[in-house]
């Protein structure tokens, strides 16, 4: 259980973290997404204590990290690929961590093999891949066998097999009532894995909650109707599970029905349709949507493919865009 | 849990046995001993600095053979013993700073510091630890050292072999390793507060070499009350005898004369002084 209440971080006059609070609960996978520089690691590392929040508390079971007892079998924590000495082996590298808890060789053994790391657990970090420095980050988070998991960005430069060891470890982990908590920048990642999703940009929370809720919801499809009759169109659309936008004179955007539907709705009253336009909501374009007033770093060419999905209906508090 | 695809249980393999894990000082020195012995810098530091004080011993040894049957009085033997050791003293010193500042800079410098911290969110125990661990291998280093001199110079001019007797050769010989180990520490205390590998060491190195010769060479009044609380010199005054004590002071006068331990207290204290402030820096600053 990881509790954080008005969380600040501030460095000199840029905010990176504004006041969130979030619960992330035992036995479920929890995804943290947002777009790079949003926040996500600067959180993770106040988790841990490696940055002081500027105000605000965060607790892992009810307690500040600097004040666990045994703070490896409480939690473990995978914060950037190769937080590690490149002069020492990944076996001196996980024993010097495990020494600091008592923790014996044996058990250092059967997170190298755990992680995969068996073959090449006595080279020097110096030599390891992407994919291999973050194994060996994941092996050093397993180390004390702990209750909470927090991983940023565990995917990052992992070849496929690894992708899926990663994911089934953290469901596994889950099950097992361990507290998973794993940040990733793509939705698409974190919908296969999470039972719950954090969605953070410019430092908020933008949106929370489980994330089969949200999917449903992003994934639900907008049409756009085009048509000379539009205000008759959408008086006869109107019910209970339809919202109907009109977007300008003779152009509606329609949640609920289908375009099939809407077409044959359309015949049967003899309206005329100019455009019958099926928009589908992806994965990403309801992150966007989430995330569109929140991102740090804006690529030059605007790509996003129209308006994204409303995935706004489960947004729990949206950030003041100041444009 | 019989299905090919679930993946191993993280703790299936979890000790039995072993105790239950716990943070602890004697775990966290324990750990900071592994690193040590686990980078190659440390081999090369540790071997660099015996050669370093056995080749200058051998040189003062062999040189001194060109002098035999000099008809004046002998000098004591405590400075004997010192001119064997004394160049040893700057540049061992010199080399063990490096060691000991990497202990640390290191870990800011490849991110592990992280991994590091977040085993031991306290920090503190982390810097008590590394340091006990410096100060241990560095003065074991520097006695090791040390011993190997006095051997190789005493076969090569038995002059110079140190009558154990004298109470002052005794000290010289035990101030030799001591001091070194101690501006070693001051490398360490440095490099906690810096953070930085190259800083440290250009900043012990320029100020051991240049700062403090050029300050006791620059004949200012004022600079009598600075001189004998330059960490160095002040330091070096255990491993060196009274009469080199004596020479040194007139060569550039003193406000006031330490004795050779209190001389060697006012290294300590500046070590004191600079670990405090890293502590502090450690506590309050983002890693």
């Amino acid at each position: 259980m990881i509790e954080a209440h008005g969380l600040t971080k501030r460095y000199g006059s840029k905010t990176a973290v504004d006041g969130i609070d979030f619960t992330v609960r035992p036995g479920r996978v929890t995804g943290f997404l947002g777009p790079n520089g949003a926040g996500k690691s600067t959180t993770m590392r106040m988790i841990v204590g490696l940055d002081h929040p500027t105000a605000g508390t965060v607790s892992v079971q009810g307690r500040p990290y600097a004040q666990l007892r045994s703070p490896l079998t409480e939690v473990g924590a995978l914060l950037e690929a190769k937080a590690v000495h490149p002069g020492r082996s990944a076996r001196q590298h996980l024993r010097a961590l495990a020494a600091t808890h008592g923790i014996g060789d044996k058990r250092v053994d059967a997170v190298i093999e755990l992680a995969g790391l068996g073959a090449v657990a006595s080279k020097r970090v110096k030599g390891f891949s992407l994919g291999m420095g973050q194994r060996l980050g994941i092996a050093a988070a397993l180390l004390g066998d702990p209750h909470t998991l927090i991983l940023d960005e565990p995917v990052n430069g992992l070849d496929p097999e690894g992708v899926a060891w990663v994911r089934g470890l953290a469901k596994h982990l889950a099950s097992e009532g361990r507290t998973i908590f794993l940040s990733s920048h793509l939705m698409s990642e974190v919908a296969v894995t999470a039972d719950d999703l954090l969605v953070i940009g410019r430092g908020r929370i933008v949106a929370q909650g489980p994330v089969d809720q949200i999917v449903a919801r992003a994934t639900s499809t907008t049409v756009r109707v085009r048509s000379p009759q539009a205000t008759e169109l959408a008086a006869a659309l109107s019910g209970p599970a339809v919202t109907v936008d009109a977007v300008e004179p003779g152009l509606l955007e329609v949640h609920g029905p289908t375009a099939a539907e809407i077409g044959e709705l359309a015949a049967a009253r003899q309206y005329v349709l100019h455009e019958l336009t099926s928009v589908s909501g992806s994965l990403e374009q309801a992150y966007m949507s989430l995330t569109a007033d929140a991102v740090e770093y804006r690529s030059g060419t605007d790509t996003e493919p129209g308006r994204p999905a409303a995935a706004g209906t489960t947004v729990t508090s949206t950030p003041e865009g100041d444009r | 849990m019989s299905t090919t695809t679930t993946p191993r249980s993280a703790h299936a393999a979890a000790p039995a046995a072993a105790a239950t894990p716990r943070l602890t000082p004697w775990h966290v020195l324990r750990s900071e001993w592994i690193k040590l012995w686990t980078l190659r810098s440390t081999f090369w530091t540790i071997g660099l600095t015996v050669a370093v004080l056995v080749l200058l011993a051998w040189a003062m040894a062999a040189s001194a053979t060109f002098v035999p049957g000099d008809a004046g009085e002998t000098p004591a033997n405590a400075s004997m013993v010192y001119l064997v050791l004394a160049p040893g003293q700057i540049f061992g010193s010199l080399v063990l700073v490096v060691l000991a500042a990497l202990s640390i800079t290191g870990e800011y410098g490849t991110g592990q510091v992280r991994s590091t911290f977040a085993a031991v969110p306290r920090r503190l125990p982390v810097l008590w630890a590394k340091g006990t661990v410096v100060a241990i291998v560095a003065f074991a280093t520097a006695a090791v050292g040390t011993a190997l001199s006095l051997l190789l110079a005493g076969a090569i001019t038995p002059e110079m072999q140190p009558d154990w007797s004298d109470p002052e050769t005794l000290r010289v010989v035990v101030g030799t390793p001591l001091y070194i180990a101690t501006v070693a520490l001051l490398g360490f205390a440095l490099g906690a507060l810096l953070r930085n590998t190259a800083a440290t060491i250009a900043t012990v190195i320029g100020f051991v070499l240049v700062v403090e010769s050029v300050l006791n060479l620059i004949a200012w009044k004022p600079l009598e009350y600075v001189r004998p609380f330059l960490p160095s010199s002040a330091g070096a005054r255990v491993a060196t005898p009274e009469e080199m004590l004596e020479v040194s002071g007139q060569m550039s006068q003193q406000a006031v004369v330490l004795s050779p331990w209190a001389g060697y207290a006012v290294l300590v204290g500046w070590v004191a002084v600079l670990l405090v402030a890293a502590a502090v820096r450690l506590r309050s600053r983002d890693v």
